[in-house]
């Protein structure tokens, strides 16, 4: 028994250590790539004040930022730049980019999790559903509407809610993250996280609470559902392939009600690809954060980046980027980590 | 076996092995029932895009750009009439117009952006499993990569670096097109390659390089051939899929300018200002378009993927029907 503890724990420590030395070559790529294709494009000085600034202050701005260095100096400065966590800074407002992530960061990431959340307990309990009904109608039901969040874009499902809940309703707060007095008010909290929600919580107001989670349920919902549709999926699948597997087979023929074999068998091993899924999905929800956050002016990264790529600040889009990518590289990496912890077949 | 049939059941067979060889049929005649209507709707959502598309400067009453017509102005933001079936934007263009416009905008860019895919993709894949060594790794490790990342952003980098190298209106489309393709290449690469890398070991495979074939024979002729199956589902799928970043990006104000070609993604952006003022119309009809158009999409690659990929393949078999025990039904048997 000691040994084969010993001997998991041993090819887990490998896992982890594959995984992560996977994970440095993979940022650096895209680190690369992110440099190099900004680059192609020429002048990102020219780009931001080519027309409306005077030629020569056009060059000091090139030399300041370093620009008229040979290609490779200026990406190994970046390198090494991003090794200190320093993103650079942005052209048009000449803002350290780390200290824009940190801020606009904290507001993606409120609206990330809350979509999260609305994801999962919208998700897991309706393809449990369509897994128990399988091509039945409430099944049917499910998956078409699985298919309909898929295709419906998130601005335009953003758009209708606001349409419906903020302005024909006037139930909830159509954009922004808290009402103007709020915001003035949590500024001033002493440890600011910029979530929000702790920040309001911190100021001991109740009201105030209340109105920053009531600005923040039409954008978890419109993000969201984006991502439900796909664990619906997920955990349907799954549902219906373990129900298929020998040892669900076993329990039924001992005679274990139906009920019981779906909650104490079936479904806890289903839900161990939902833990990789939620990796993957990192990802697409920071793309849809993006267009979220641009429905519902939610002041995150994602609008952050819309309003540089207006004033063709493409230094500070550059910077985001990288960030963005580099978190969500160590995001999928922790999530690989916490599936191979619960799950032995994943460490190979 | 088969000279033993008669004459007509043999045709028969033939007709059959036929209808099998065309894609869509196959696909069909291995659905039933819900299925089958799944596809079906889809194709015909998909049909009606590609026809209002193809045909769109006969269906739009104005032109994309049009505020007036006759010398008089279309009046600005004004509700769903008889003359404006779906309203009139801010800047008074025909909303309906727009949208009809639109389908070819997004047929241009889809069709652009799966083919580029598919000629980059599937060869770099094809060389990647058959070849393996550093190449394959180098490409396995970049698209990995670039599969990580999310999407959209993906899509903004190279919307940047090709829009800010040439900045024609004409270029619009194709430059959308490819920052699409940068996106979807590493999708189609990695399900050819990782194709490649099983058939790679198998018999047929095997014998053909026994037999003296030259790589590029083995590849194009017999590994090839047996990989491509893939390719259609995954196009389809990611169609929607790039309907939805071209969209994405058109809502951020990128690629297409508005003046040189009609997209959705842009008017709903528009249309944001306008619902603050309860004006439903400039952001509800551009949007149904696109639901309607991935909603088909990938219903077609749904079905297509069911009945293609055996693991969810569920396959119907034949009721068995059990001889009854009555005295009637065995003297009529």
């Amino acid at each position: 028994m000691a040994a084969t503890t010993k001997s998991s724990s041993g090819s887990l420590r490998t896992y982890l250590i594959t995984r992560l030395l996977l994970v440095i070559p993979m940022i650096w790529v895209l680190v690369t790539l992110v440099f190099f294709v900004m680059r192609v494009i020429g002048d990102p000085i020219e780009s931001a004040f080519g027309g409306r600034l005077p030629a020569d202050q056009i060059a000091i701005r090139r030399h300041n930022a370093g620009l008229d260095r040979p290609l490779l100096s200026q990406y190994w400065d970046y390198l090494v730049g991003l090794l200190h966590g320093d993103f650079g800074r942005t052209l048009t407002d000449n803002q350290r980019v780390s200290s824009v992530i940190i801020t606009k960061g904290a507001a993606t990431l409120e609206l990330t999790f809350w979509a999260l959340i609305v994801a999962l307990s919208v998700g897991i309990p309706l393809g449990r559903v369509a897994a128990r009904y399988r091509d039945r109608p409430p099944d049917v039901v499910l998956r078409l509407s699985a298919i309909l969040a898929y295709a419906t874009p998130v601005f335009f499902l953003g758009l209708l809610l606001q349409l419906l809940f903020a302005i024909k309703l006037g139930w909830l707060p159509a954009s922004g993250r808290a009402s103007t007095n709020v915001e003035i008010a949590i500024q001033n909290v002493s440890p600011k996280t910029n979530i929000y929600l702790i920040d309001a919580i911190l100021y001991g107001d109740p009201s105030y609470v209340i109105d920053v989670i009531k600005h923040a349920i039409l954008p978890a919902i419109t993000l969201g559902l984006l991502t439900a549709g796909v664990f619906l999926r997920l955990v349907r699948v799954n549902v219906l392939q373990t129900m298929r597997s020998d040892y669900v087979e076993a329990a039924r023929a001992r005679g274990v009600p139906e009920r019981r074999v779906m909650r104490k068998h079936a479904f806890r091993n289903a839900m161990i690809p939902v833990v990789t899924v939620m990796g993957l999905q990192i990802a697409v929800l920071l793309s849809g954060a993006v267009l979220t956050e641009r429905t519902f002016e939610w002041q995150g990264l994602g609008n952050a980046i819309a309003d540089y790529i207006i004033k063709r600040d493409y230094l500070a889009v550059q910077g985001i980027v990288t960030a963005v990518a580099v978190v969500v590289a160590i995001i999928s990496f922790l999530i690989d980590v916490i599936a191979a912890i619960i799950d032995p077949r994943v460490r190979y | 076996m088969t000279t033993a049939l008669p004459e007509s059941s043999q045709t028969e067979i033939v007709r059959e092995q036929r209808l099998t060889r065309i894609p869509g049929l196959a696909a069909l005649r291995a659905t039933a029932g819900f299925q089958r209507g799944m596809l079906l709707v889809g194709a015909l959502l998909v049909l009606m895009f590609v026809v209002i598309a193809i045909f769109a400067p006969w269906i739009a009453p104005y032109g994309f750009n049009q505020n007036s017509a006759n010398g008089v102005d279309f009046p600005t933001l004004a509700p769903p009439s008889a003359q404006h079936w779906f309203g009139t934007t801010v800047s008074g263009t025909d909303v309906f117009s727009r949208v009809i416009w639109g389908a070819r905008t997004a047929l241009e860019v889809i069709v652009l952006a799966v083919a580029l895919s598919i000629v980059v993709g599937v060869p770099l894949g094809l060389i990647s499993g058959y070849r393996g060594g550093w190449l394959d790794r180098a490409l396995v490790l970049i698209t990995d990569a670039l599969f990580a990342f999310p999407t959209l952003l993906l899509a903004i980098v190279i919307s940047i670096a090709i829009a800010s190298g040439q900045s024609s209106a004409a270029g619009g489309i194709v430059s959308t097109a490819i920052a699409i393709t940068v996106v979807y290449v590493p999708q189609y690469f990695r399900v050819v390659r990782n194709a490649t890398v099983a058939a790679r070991e198998e018999p047929y495979v095997e014998a053909a390089r026994a037999l003296g074939a030259p790589p590029r024979v083995v590849m194009v002729r017999y590994v090839f051939a047996n990989v491509v199956q893939t390719v259609p589902v995954i196009a389809t799928l990611n169609a929607g899929d790039a309907i939805l970043t071209l969209a994405g990006l058109g809502f951020l104000g990128f690629g297409i300018e508005p003046s040189s070609a009609a997209e959705w993604g842009y008017d709903l952006n528009k249309s944001l200002s306008d619902a603050a003022a309860g004006i439903w119309w400039t952001g509800l009809f551009p949007g149904l378009a696109i639901v309607l158009i991935v909603l088909g999409v990938t219903l077609v690659g749904e079905s297509l993927n069911d009945v293609l990929n055996p693991v969810l393949r569920t396959t119907k078999l034949p009721r068995v029907v059990l001889p009854r025990r009555r005295p009637e039904s065995a003297a009529s048997s």
